[in-house]
């Protein structure tokens, strides 16, 4: 607001009010706040409000909004904003002729300003109570100027600052009301989601993150956290096209890759009637990611892990009931080839990260598989140093 | 205002959710084949009548990580009518009565001292390295990269036990 215009303005309609009869307090009131008299004039107006004659004018209240308002931006008390806004409101109310809403709704929107760049303020220092309730003073102030008044974005905020302060029913009614008011941004979704998945309320934050993938399909985020909800809730076989969509949204990502091929192999332990074929979806990824990214250490590492561990469930699905001893010894040629697939990238994994634990696990694992005690010796006592050297 | 950083967190975290537990046991595989074997063995074996009842004892000389595994693997299982009990010994003098004897590669040098206990027991000896056929009544004999299978037929005799015919057919190498 021009402040200039504002001051010229109000400085008309006290020489307009005075120069008209008016209860004696009130005017009195008037001339004090002309000669700069501010605390003066508040002694005076706030016998006004209290006296028969003047408690019921529009203008008495105006006034003492007014004075309260050059209070507060004088003291920066905000009990005096807070008096301002409430005194305004009342001579708003009073105002049946609407002589002085007009200068009563400007003061409020002055004031209500302040409030919004303070709430802003104390969210950038993180200092989430009190944003909220000046978020929330900067509404209920711009509510009295117009009982409409429904900005999204601040409902947005309160529903933030609510979140922040792990206020679950309250952040949920707030971000609820800004998507009902169409407030477009992504960081809706994926916050709602999140407080309804703290409220335990599962299905509706799948609901939430879903709408939130729609209407913001390029944003990664709300995927990545419905595929996080959905892994909790061991829904895998749904994680395949959230994951691809992810992939597609950010194509370099190997993260991204590689989860989908750790996807496929948690389901084909889980769909034994699929499982080769989701393995080889599995492997082919990492195969992708290897010839692009050759030294990715959990790409080489799970590739090994993949062929060491078909042979481990190979060996774990000769039924002892049913098979004879015949099938026992005769997967062990079939596994000598898995363990020698596994190798070269259990040995590059190795290679890669020399101190990591689980490729020296892994590879001993193969080497004895391959009856290779010696080298699985070596891999053992370099595993032994190690352990001793991180105690 | 975003959280820049969300996207790399959420990531970290789908991660560690989906990669848990992925780490093996240098083992793993042949203590599965181990497990296989010495049960579907049992199948070929015939005990004297005397050793038919009670439980189905399965001595292990092996160190905890075989005999963790061994002791899973066995789990709730059954010999005929029989219930399958794991006992581990650390050495063979705590070696008590067994219906088998499993004998790790590197605890051969205890075989020969079981043999005479093994013998009144009738106790099913096996073994796991080139060379102890003659200690043993089963040798898991490493070739390259598996497994073959020995077969001791005198000291079945001597022991008191007896094998299926077509258990030769398994075998690489039957030692009279």
């Amino acid at each position: 607001m021009n402040l200039k215009t504002y001051i010229l303005s109000f400085t008309f309609s006290i020489c307009y009010f005075v120069a008209f009869a008016q209860p004696e307090v009130v005017n009195e009131a008037a001339k004090l706040i002309q000669e700069g008299k501010i605390e003066d004039a508040k002694i005076q107006i706030d016998k006004a409000i209290t006296h028969p004659d003047t408690k019921d004018k529009a203008l008495t209240w105006y006034y003492r909004g007014y004075i309260c308002k050059d209070l507060f931006k004088t003291s920066k008390d905000t009990s005096f904003r807070n008096e301002a806004i409430k005194s305004l409101k009342i001579s708003i109310e009073l105002d049946s002729e609407h002589e002085y809403d007009g200068e009563d709704k400007k003061i409020i929107q002055f004031l209500a300003t302040g409030m919004y760049n303070e709430a802003v303020e104390s969210l950038n220092l993180q200092r989430f109570e009190l944003a909220n309730s000046l978020y929330k003073q900067y509404l209920n102030a711009m509510k009295i100027t117009d009982p409409n008044y429904n900005e999204n974005k601040v409902i947005f905020y309160i529903g933030y600052t609510a979140y922040m302060n792990q206020n679950i029913d309250e952040a949920i009614d707030y971000f609820e009301q800004a998507k009902a008011l169409n407030y477009n941004d992504p960081l809706l979704y994926q916050y709602l989601g999140k407080e309804y998945w703290e409220k335990g309320d599962k299905d509706k934050a799948i609901a939430i993150l879903e709408e939130g993938t729609e209407n913001h399909p390029h944003y990664t985020d709300i995927v990545l956290l419905e595929i996080s909800y959905l892994i909790t809730m061991g829904k895998w076989d749904e994680l395949e096209p959230k994951l691809n969509r992810a992939i597609n949204l950010k194509p370099d990502d190997v993260e991204l890759k590689r989860m989908l091929a750790i996807i496929y192999e948690k389901r084909a332990k889980l769909e034994k009637d699929k499982k080769d074929e989701l393995i080889a979806k599995s492997r082919e990824i990492y195969k992708a990611i290897l010839t692009t990214s050759p030294d990715d250490f959990k790409a080489n590492y799970n590739l090994g892990l993949s062929f060491y561990n078909e042979a481990v469930d190979k060996m774990n699905s000769i039924d002892e009931e049913e098979d004879d001893l015949f099938a026992l010894f005769e997967i062990q040629d079939a596994n000598i080839e898995l363990f020698k697939q596994a190798l070269p990238y259990m040995e590059k994994a190795h290679n890669l990260q020399p101190e990591n634990q689980e490729s020296l696990i892994g590879l001993s694992g193969i080497y004895f598989s391959l009856n290779n005690a010696e080298k699985a010796k070596e891999v053992e006592d370099k595993l032994a140093a190690l352990k001793a050297k991180n105690k | 205002m975003r959280f820049k950083f969300f996207y790399i967190l959420i990531l970290t975290f789908v991660l560690c959710l989906v990669d848990s537990n992925r780490s093996v046991s240098a083992n793993d595989y042949l203590n599965a084949f181990r497990a296989k074997f010495l049960y579907m063995i049992t199948k070929q074996i015939e005990w004297p009548s005397s050793r038919t009842s009670g439980d189905f004892v399965v001595g292990i000389l092996a160190d905890q990580t075989v005999v963790d595994a061994l002791n899973t693997a066995f789990t709730g299982k059954t010999v005929g009518a029989q219930s399958v009990k794991v006992e581990a010994y650390s050495t063979i003098k705590d070696m008590k009565f067994c219906h088998l004897l499993y004998v790790a590669p590197d605890k051969s040098t205890e075989l020969s001292s079981a043999i005479s206990i093994a013998k009144k027991n009738n106790t099913l000896l096996i073994a796991e390295k080139d060379g102890l056929i003659k200690q043993s009544c089963l040798n898991l004999l490493p070739s390259g990269p598996k497994f073959e299978l020995e077969i001791n037929k005198g000291n079945f005799n001597s022991f008191g036990l007896k094998y299926a015919a077509t258990l030769e057919k398994y075998a690489k190498n039957v030692v009279e």
